[in-house]
């Protein structure tokens, strides 16, 4: 999706403002209810207070991707919050460059944590092409499409900033 | 995302308080994790990819070698952040633990404060929306007004008893 800077930055003032009303608070308790583990919790909390300078002011960048992930798991609810959330960082990690370390205490600790239980999962043929690899791509195809109007806004700023 | 309620602050307080230690960070202290710079980013860039499967089934792209993307975004992250540091940050997570288990249990005083207040002035509120009705009846007051001042009360902006005086003196007024 193709957008002018000054498109995007009229729905980045917009986004920033709704993303300001968001509770961090609220969200943790979301996260802890559904049983994710507290490590992951406080490592994606801490994105809370992510800022970034855009198109010459402050924008409150983790306030907007916690908001955004809020919302994909709203819209998702069906999907385990788990594999909501790791499909939000995935995709948004992927598709806005620079977007990588804000969220790497998050990604790195999933690593650590879980790593070891799903290498050996992978690691047979048929957790790479069978029937998991196909959710794989279904789930990350829906999370793209989700991001892709953040990942506009962000990549079209970006390009004009650089 | 609908707001929680106080059971689930609650229940978000009693999971917090009964967690563990951050794991992480006690891996880090027994030494498990010093695998140098290089091992880590390694480590990262692979045990990355396949974490994303379990946590995150959607990391991994079709047209993308698997873990690649959750890789790269290890890698790129682990050059400004480091895995030792985040093994060596367990201390920093346990602390922002308990700041948050410190913010539940305000919010959830908070709350219970809020509750009782609004338990002790329900008859209140029911004879205050009873008089501004009569008065939109008796066309003195629109509805739109009525509604407004019935929100200024809720969000605590008026109090109960400076409304019940402005309708009151508004009803005294004679036409």
């Amino acid at each position: 999706m193709e957008m002018t800077p000054a498109a995007a930055n009229i729905k980045l003032t917009v986004l920033d403002s709704k993303a300001q009303t968001t509770d961090r608070l609220d969200s943790l308790v979301r996260f802890t209810n559904a049983g994710l583990p507290q490590e992951l919790i406080h490592r994606l909390g801490e994105l809370w207070d992510a800022r970034q300078e855009m198109s010459g002011r402050v924008v409150h960048v983790g306030n907007i991707i916690f908001m955004e992930i809020n919302r994909f798991i709203d819209e998702n609810p069906n999907l385990a919050i788990g594999v909501a959330l790791g499909a939000a960082v995935g995709a948004l990690t992927a598709m806005i460059p620079g977007i990588g370390p804000l969220l790497a205490p998050f990604t790195m600790a999933a690593a650590v944590l879980i790593g070891a239980l799903s290498g050996q999962d992978l690691d047979n043929e048929k957790g790479a092409n069978g029937a998991i690899g196909q959710i794989a791509q279904d789930l990350i195809n829906l999370a793209r499409k989700f991001f892709e109007l953040l990942a506009s806004i962000f990549n079209a700023l970006r390009t004009e900033t650089a | 995302m609908r707001p929680p309620k106080v059971d689930d602050y609650l229940a978000a307080l009693e999971k917090m308080k009964k967690s563990r230690r951050d794991r992480i960070g006690v891996l880090g202290e027994l030494g498990v994790t010093g695998i140098g710079a290089a091992a880590g980013w390694f480590a990262a860039a692979v045990i990355g990819a396949k974490v994303i499967t379990v946590f995150g089934i959607g990391i991994t792209v079709a047209a993308t070698p698997i873990g690649w993307v959750i890789g790269s975004a290890a890698l790129a992250g682990g050059a400004a952040y480091g895995i030792a540091g985040l093994v060596r940050g367990g201390g920093k997570y346990d602390t922002l633990k308990e700041l948050s288990i410190r913010e539940l249990e305000q919010r959830i005083e908070q709350l219970s404060r809020a509750s009782k207040r609004s338990l002790g002035r329900e008859p209140k509120m029911k004879n205050l929306i009873s008089s501004l009705q009569l008065l939109v009846a008796n066309g003195r007051l629109s509805q739109d007004e009525t509604t407004d001042l019935l929100a200024a009360v809720e969000k605590g902006h008026v109090t109960i008893n400076v409304a019940f005086e402005q309708i009151k003196a508004l009803a005294e007024t004679t036409r």
